[in-house]
């Protein structure tokens, strides 16, 4: 293991590597410090150059980028009350009042610090865990993997869902996606229309270009809302008194990271509800909730230390089962898929160097993100000085590029542009399209394992819950399933009771 | 815009109804009941349920089948948003004829000026960017980006 481990650090610590960590933790923040633009946006982006890159450099591209640009969300929900990201969110109303309260210093050093730390922390746990659990995996069937698919789905439609039934309906045309194109275990080709290039299926880098980028252009460029006004204050030294703070609000930032890893590794979920629900217990559990939304440090720091914590534990459900945490970690089975990299238990014995290698990116990541939140905050006047005019069409081309880039054919194109269409009605309609890319990563994985199984098991359903881990994952997936209507019936039946 | 949820539902019913039927004439494995077209039925089912929940719910609520959004009042925002999807069939159309770099130039000025209409800053801001991400996709990362008759 030791020299496992030497021989990460050595392709980490690689002026190339460096590099590219280096770029896309700046190009992180310009994204994520642009209003509107969010860190799955910023991710997708990244994507078209990082299938181009070795393992580790796309997967350090990724890592840095994606904790960059959820750190970066917080500046502009902090100095303007319009978060960067949707995880920001959760919190822009304490950081913006206290901003009015002359403590914007304060908030952007407890945002960046504890994001970093959260980040760090999130490591830990998925450095002790995911070994440990990929041990447990590696006995893992057809049933174990079937189950664990239906249950990362149903938590992405059930969690990212405001409306339960348009998740869900998003969920299924996304899993339908995913037969067209060859049969893996037939060959048979399906839905094809005729047409050559959809035999190999629909490739996710196209579709989720389309669906978080191109859909946001449009909705950008006929955005009603007027620019937002430029903060004018100043900003000194934003570590000032940051390790008082930090002793002082020792029960909100452990609350915050234990609620960051345990959501973060649950399959579908990810930094955005941790950031929200980590808000929601820290009011819940404050002495002072009443001055929550008035401009309270406690809640910042429980969900600042959340969503960035929850970022490395997205990672344990797809290294160890190839079971996406989040739409990042989505993006990044695709990635190792591409590369060859089967995620899954066995990636821990076939290519270890690469885990370590993961585990060593989040680190420096991290480690960065102290120094360069520092510069990001003093340069966040200038990140608003770039029209979005200008940026918008630059993106545009860059996200045909690299649908282009796929397969070098322009049908890629043509599918982006297609996803960039529905994506923009699913979103105005309330659809929401994270489960659609979901399903999409993990559609053929449910499909496989549950056609094998079929066959394994002559027919026969009962052997989908007769082994131990199997029954327990089939019983929580239905538990999730049949819990929204034993509630509703319990509310239409309690009236009538009383 | 925000389109009726009844409207949707009859779209997904239709759509799952397609697929039900399509599914039944792909062939199942040898020995078994179900095949290629099982895991399509599946998913088509749900959709169909899906559609039949969201278009009784859009009767019952009595949705308007159209709202027009804010930025439908001004023709400005309407050419907005269909300039997006025009510059990339723009691209579709003509990338292999006019090659990548002049088409991406074109396509970017283009949007820039449709948006902006400052003709200096698009002009120089479309060229260097165009000639960046040649040079980073088709010269760095090898991708054979179309050529036309330019040759780049």
């Amino acid at each position: 293991m030791f020299s496992t481990v030497i021989e990460a650090f050595g392709m980490v610590f690689k002026p190339d590597v460096l590099l590219v960590m280096l770029a896309s933790s700046i190009y992180g923040i310009v994204i994520g410090a642009i209003p509107g633009l969010t860190a799955v946006m910023a991710v997708s982006l990244i994507m078209p150059i990082a299938i181009f890159l070795d393992p580790i450099p796309a997967l350090a591209a990724v890592i840095a980028c994606d904790a960059m640009a959820v750190f970066a969300g917080d500046i502009p929900g902090t100095l303007l009350r319009i978060p960067g990201t949707p995880a920001s969110g959760a919190y822009t109303d304490d950081s913006y009042k206290l901003t009015q309260q002359g403590k914007a210093e304060e908030v952007l050093g407890a945002n960046c610090f504890f994001s970093a730390i959260g980040g760090l922390i999130g490591l830990l746990v998925l450095m002790t865990s995911a070994p440990l659990l990929a041990e447990i995996a590696l006995n893992f069937s057809t049933y174990e993997y079937f189950w664990l698919a239906c249950l990362g789905l149903t938590c992405a439609t059930f969690m990212t869902s405001q409306d339960k039934l348009k998740g869900i309906v998003s969920l299924f045309v996304g899993l339908f996606l995913t037969t067209v194109g060859f049969d893996s275990i037939t060959g048979q080709p399906r839905f094809t229309l005729g047409v050559t290039e959809l035999l190999g299926g629909i490739h996710v880098i196209p579709v989720l270009t389309g669906l978080f980028a191109l859909s946001e252009i449009m909705r950008r460029v006929s955005s009603t809302t007027p620019p937002s006004a430029m903060y004018t204050g100043k900003i000194g030294y934003i570590y000032k008194g940051i390790f008082h703070m930090w002793r002082t609000h020792i029960p909100q930032f452990l609350r915050g990271n234990l609620v960051g890893v345990v959501v973060g590794a649950l399959p579908g979920a990810g930094a955005d509800i941790a950031a929200w629900l980590s808000y929601a217990i820290s009011k819940k559990c404050s002495k002072t909730p009443e001055k929550f939304g008035t401009g309270h440090m406690e809640g910042i720091i429980e969900s600042t230390s959340a969503n960035n914590a929850a970022l490395a534990s997205a990672w344990i459900p797809a290294f160890v089962f190839g079971i996406p945490g989040d739409v990042t970690t989505a993006m990044v089975i695709g990635i190792l898929y591409i590369k060859d990299l089967k995620p899954g238990p066995t990636a821990f014995i076939d290519h270890p160097e690469i885990i370590y290698g993961v585990f060593i990116c989040f680190a420096v990541a991290n480690i960065l993100m102290l120094i360069l939140g520092y510069y990001s905050i003093k340069a966040f006047r200038h990140i608003l000085r770039v029209p979005p005019f200008v940026m918008l069409p630059l993106i545009l081309v860059f996200c045909t590029v690299g649908a282009f880039s796929i397969n070098n054919s322009l049908f890629g194109v043509v599918v982006m542009l297609f996803f960039g269409l529905l994506g923009y009605i699913m979103e105005e309609n309330n659809f929401p399209v994270s489960p659609m890319l979901l399903a999409i990563v993990l559609g053929q994985i449910l499909e496989r394992n549950f056609v094998i199984s079929m066959v394994k098991s002559g027919g026969v359903w009962i052997d989908f819950f007769n082994r131990p881990i199997a029954g327990t994952l089939a019983a929580l997936a239905i538990l999730f399933w049949v819990y929204p209507v034993l509630k509703k019936i319990y509310q239409i039946a309690r009236p009538k009771a009383a | 815009m925000k389109i009726s949820d009844a409207v949707f539902g009859v779209i997904l019913v239709v759509f799952a109804a397609i697929i039900l039927i399509y599914s039944r004439t792909l062939p199942t494995l040898p020995g078994y009941a179900y095949g290629s077209g099982f895991f399509p039925s599946f998913t088509a089912i749900f959709i169909l349920c899906g559609g039949i929940a969201l278009a009784i719910r859009g009767v019952r609520e009595r949705q308007p089948l159209l709202v027009l959004g804010e930025w439908t009042k001004s023709l400005r925002l309407i050419s907005n948003i269909c300039v997006i999807p025009l510059s990339i069939v723009f691209y579709i159309a003509l990338s292999d004829t006019l090659g990548f770099v002049l088409t991406s130039f074109l396509m970017m000025s283009g949007t820039i000026w449709w948006l902006r209409r400052k003709i200096l800053s698009t002009v120089i801001v479309s060229g260097i960017s165009s000639a960046l991400i040649y040079i980073f996709f088709a010269k760095m990362m090898l991708v054979p980006l179309p050529t036309g008759f330019l040759g780049i």
